[in-house]
């Protein structure tokens, strides 16, 4: 599917005359206990009104999916011409809940998280929808704080849908990127890094994705609940020595007081700060690389001699 | 918004924005939208809304007086949020894991929330270094320690009043007054050898962040990826082949390191101290390593 079809299946909720009909829509299938049928709805939503009944059906059948995905569920037909859809408001609703002041105060902090986030709009909602149902709070402490420039709500509709998710990525160390498209199982966090898993259908096997190296955003295909979520062990699809399969041993000089990071790597004598040359392993070597040259000259590698080329053309290659 | 607006009434279109922390333009757009929606085309169908006199009362909410359910974005935001909490000291947020605990798995009864959204926990080491700062910020007292500033690649003891701590994708922070330098946020695991002093935490300059300079950089466009690591305030495309950028710096070190790391050519358009500073930074740099003919 183009993007202008995904476009099309998923118009920007920004558009003023999607959310109108959407809204009436939504309006229409509660008010009534009985529901309405095609023919009624088209009747009285004044967007369907100006269709032609093969258009109606397509933009009825496409509202029905946005709904959807934001929770508000539209019964569905059991193939009579005459169905009369409805939206239960009781199950569409949030219910009715009681929190103590601590707990209000509790789910207050948890929306201050997204502040600084391209999701900070949910964020407003998500604090709106509980203010309403109750939580009243004025904890201003903003202690926990995420920080993350993608847009993740096509990433939890993919989620929470189990629709494809499709992407490109560059692996790391690499320019190019290369087309995925994933069954999303699950999004993680873990060291101020965020993570995509689940199985890349095009390599038929499981993968975990670096969020911050998807170029170009998302876009969702395939039906809704098209596959099934297998459980995973993250921890063990996170583990660095699962995500590159190659290493090397590298000799370093560091100068007296550089070179924190890798002697804490090697394990020194923290009190021990003189100029040493240490061997160690590169367990991310894509990263470690890159760190290596931005430390010169503090830090200088001595050995092998393939790695000392590729640092020292990191360093004379920048700025040139 | 309907919900919310049925309980709010009379407040005025300023507040509205405020709240959902919008223009005042799109709130009186939004207001003007809802008066037209409904059930149908006959005024009594219709959401009763009055906004007039700058103050709105929705007079008739059509049923709508709860919020619907969260959506998938919404339920992972409130997820990803208690699950942050949830995995920091109580010094620093107050409540107890399990209070976080309990109250997710009350909601998530309720709530449709979405799976297969968590917050992995780390063997955070800190936790001592969290309880020492806290107790300084609760008594006011200041604080020593050893700072490994990696930017920079050095280590130097500092001596500062803390004021707060938090976290940030799970990197906690602590936000101090290093006196005679300004306000500085120093991350916890970058912290050694702390000890809280007898002396009083002063606060003689208004909390303010740490300074910052827009600096305007050309990049590649082949290379653009390496903005992930900047705060970008604005971009645009020079050429087919260069994106302009500026972005806020606050220690031309650091972005020396970057620029090094990715060993591609950025180029600093301004503003001129800290491209000169920039340059002296990588020719050490290049001292290290001899040129070689071939060398990009």
């Amino acid at each position: 599917m183009t993007y202008e079809e995904e476009l099309e299946e998923f118009p920007p909720l920004g558009d003023d005359f999607v959310t109108e009909r959407l809204v009436n829509l939504v309006m229409l299938l509660t008010s009534s206990r009985f529901g309405f049928t095609k023919s009624e709805i088209a009747a009285r939503v004044p967007g369907y009104s100006t269709e032609s009944p093969a258009a109606m059906e397509r933009m009825f059948e496409r509202d029905k999916r946005i709904l959807a995905v934001n929770n508000i569920v539209v019964s569905e037909p059991d193939g009579d011409e005459d169905y009369r859809y409805k939206i239960v408001l009781n199950t569409a609703t949030l219910p009715e809940m009681t929190f103590s002041k601590k707990e209000q105060a509790i789910l207050r902090a948890a929306t201050l998280a997204w502040d600084n986030t391209s999701q900070k709009a949910d964020a407003i909602l998500l604090r709106t929808k509980l203010e309403t149902i109750g939580v009243h709070s004025d904890y201003s402490n903003n202690v926990a704080k995420f920080e993350i420039p993608i847009d993740l709500e096509t990433v939890f509709s993919a989620l929470s849908d189990r629709r494809v998710l499709n992407f490109e990525y560059r692996r790391p160390g690499q320019e190019d990127t290369t087309k995925r498209s994933l069954e999303i199982w699950g999004v993680a966090v873990r060291s101020g890094s965020w993570f995509i898993y689940g199985k890349d259908r095009i390599r038929d096997a499981v993968r975990i994705f670096n969020l911050f190296r998807v170029s170009g955003g998302f876009t969702i295909s395939g039906e809704q609940n098209s596959y099934e979520i297998e459980e995973v062990d993250l921890n063990e699809l996170l583990d660095p020595s699962n995500r590159d399969d190659f290493s090397y041993e590298v000799e370093l000089f560091l100068e007296s007081g550089k070179g924190e990071y890798w002697r804490d790597l090697a394990k020194l004598d923290e009190s021990n700060s003189k100029s040493c040359t240490i061997k160690l392993m590169l367990s991310n070597p894509s990263e470690q690389l890159a760190r290596l040259a931005a430390d010169a000259p503090g830090v200088v590698v001595k050995a092998p001699k393939d790695v000392v080329e590729i640092v020292s053309d990191l360093v004379w290659g920048a700025n040139e | 918004m309907v919900p919310w607006l049925s309980q709010h009434q009379g407040i005025s279109h300023q507040e509205v924005a405020d709240h959902f922390e919008i223009t005042l333009e799109q709130t009186i757009q939004d207001l003007m939208l809802l008066s037209v929606t409904g059930v149908g085309q006959y005024a009594n169908q219709q959401f009763d809304v009055d906004y007039t006199g700058n103050k709105v009362r929705i007079n008739d909410p059509l049923g709508l007086d709860k919020p619907f359910s969260l959506d998938s974005t919404e339920a992972a935001c409130l997820l990803l949020g208690l699950d942050s909490l949830a995995q920091l000291p109580v010094q620093v947020t107050g409540f107890e894991s399990e209070e976080i605990e309990n109250l997710r798995n009350r909601i998530a009864k309720a709530v449709p929330l979405s799976e297969g959204v968590e917050v992995l926990p780390e063997e955070l080491q800190e936790s001592e270094i969290h309880s020492l700062i806290a107790n300084a910020i609760a008594e006011q007292k200041q604080i020593s320690f050893d700072y490994w500033n990696d930017g920079r690649d050095d280590v130097i003891r500092r001596t500062v009043s803390p004021s707060r701590l938090y976290t940030i994708n799970q990197k906690s922070r602590v936000d101090a007054l290093e006196h005679g330098k300004g306000w500085r946020s120093f991350r916890l695991e970058n912290i050694d050898s702390l000890v809280v002093e007898k002396t009083d935490a002063v606060f003689d300059l208004p909390y303010e962040p740490m300074k910052t300079t827009e600096v305007e950089i050309e990049v590649p466009v082949a290379h653009m990826h390496v903005l992930e690591n900047f705060t970008v305030v604005k971009r645009r495309k020079a050429t087919k082949t260069l994106v302009v950028a500026t972005v806020r710096v606050n220690d031309p070190r650091w972005l020396s390191r970057q620029i090094l790391a990715t060993g591609c050519a950025i180029k600093i358009l301004s503003p001129n101290e800290i491209s000169i500073k920039v340059d002296d930074y990588i020719s050490q740099a290049r001292s290290a390593y001899p040129k070689k003919n071939n060398s990009k």
